[in-house]
């Protein structure tokens, strides 16, 4: 389930530091290594220049677990959207993270390039009166269509 | 200008072209890969007639006195562009499923057959396709969310991807003279009244009407043989005038 990104883009929000940094701790978690320091002044454990909890974006549990599974967090220095979290994290949570970041990279550089990979005259239809006679009759067409299967199985959702 | 409409790099591979050209039939799909497109500066003849959707509906799920109906109904809206070529492009339109005993028998022994599931998902990845192709995101991409996709459904959906320029397509041929078309035997007739007749044969139409206004075409189909009369004229007539 977990995917990992090696191009290593520049393009999307999370920065190529915010990836390295992830990167790193996933490699340091492979190689046990323990004592790993990221952002380089990342001296303290105690640097918190925001709360990891209320960060934005941030789908982090901090705090839990068993003895050993928070011997096995590593502290992690993220830029991200114009704040940094210094925070330990697993290698659980570095994994998700990663994945969160390349997903919406991935989303990001997509989306242009289907408007890229069309030509400029077809994409311009979808503004062209067809195309917006388009999207209307479709969203009836729809409409009707799910009236129709909501009237005749009223246990349908 | 006219431009080509281009396939877009590497965005359709050749599977994906033989899978459109197996689902809408290979005239539709070589006049779609083909057809030169006024798209730009296109100008609407007229504006969108809020009573259209009205008049197309009913045609469609209003029976008449008879209890009859139209399977279809689509108009073919016109539009021109600065260079004064015009062009007919998707309007409005509105269709319903065959009702119990209204397909010929021929058509339903030949729909009898279980559901393909290949069949569907190619359906379902076609219409994506085209979606994409016309500019479509994915926000409002429909396609994979219907359950299933009916012969009448594929074949009204897909119509709205057409576009004809003088002479081109039935609704083209029909603009450019001035002529309507009344067509009894669809099903039958060796010739195609459209680049779309694969599909429309695929839902088991039988009657076709093209009728030529001033702002673009109305395209009428039932499920049954028609012969032209005066009742059935009469009935798209009055829609039409209201």
């Amino acid at each position: 389930m977990m995917r990992r990104n090696g191009k290593g883009k520049t393009r999307g929000r999370l920065g190529v530091e915010a990836k390295e940094e992830l990167k790193k701790t996933l490699l340091s978690f492979n190689n046990e290594e323990k004592q790993l320091q990221f952002g380089g002044s990342a001296s303290s454990p105690n640097t918190d220049y925001s709360s990891p909890q209320h960060h934005h974006n941030m789908m982090m549990e901090t705090g839990r677990g068993s003895p050993q599974e928070q011997q096995q967090r590593q502290q992690l220095t993220i830029f991200y959207n114009g704040r940094i979290c210094v925070c330990d994290v697993t290698e659980l949570q570095a994994r998700a993270i990663l994945q969160l970041a390349s997903r919406e990279m991935e989303e990001k550089t997509r989306t242009p390039t289907a408007s890229d990979a069309i030509s400029s005259s077809l994409h311009s239809q979808l503004y062209s009166p067809t195309g917006l006679s388009m999207k209307r009759s479709l969203q009836r067409f729809l409409q009707k269509r799910k009236n129709r299967m909501e009237a005749t199985s009223p246990y349908h959702r | 200008m006219k431009t080509e409409m281009g396939m877009g790099g590497g965005a359709w591979t050749e599977e994906d072209k033989a899978m459109v050209a197996a689902v809408l039939g290979t005239r539709a799909f070589d006049y779609l890969m083909t057809s030169s497109v006024v798209s730009e500066n296109l100008l609407m003849a007229v504006g969108s007639d809020e009573n259209l959707q009205t008049k197309l509906s009913d045609l469609v799920d209003r029976p008449n006195a008879s209890n009859f109906s139209w399977n279809y109904a689509i108009f073919w809206q016109i539009s021109q562009s600065k260079s004064g070529d015009w062009v007919l492009g998707w309007g409005d339109g509105s269709c319903r499923e065959p009702r119990e005993g209204e397909e010929s028998e021929v058509t339903r022994i030949l729909n009898i057959r279980l559901e393909d599931a290949t069949q569907q998902r190619m359906r379902k990845r076609v219409l994506q396709k085209l979606h994409t192709l016309f500019g479509g995101s994915d926000e409002d991409s429909y396609a994979f969310g219907l359950d299933r996709v009916t012969d009448t459904e594929m074949f009204f959906l897909a119509s709205m991807y057409f576009s004809f320029t003088r002479g081109e397509g039935g609704p083209g041929k029909s603009f450019g003279s001035g002529k309507h078309l009344w067509l009894s035997d669809a099903l039958k007739s060796p010739s195609d009244y459209c680049v779309r007749s694969f599909l429309a044969k695929s839902a088991g139409i039988q009657t076709i009407v093209l009728i030529p206004t001033d702002v673009g075409v109305v395209e009428l189909g039932s499920v049954r043989s028609l012969p032209e009369s005066l009742e059935s004229s009469k009935h798209s007539r009055r829609h039409r005038s209201q």
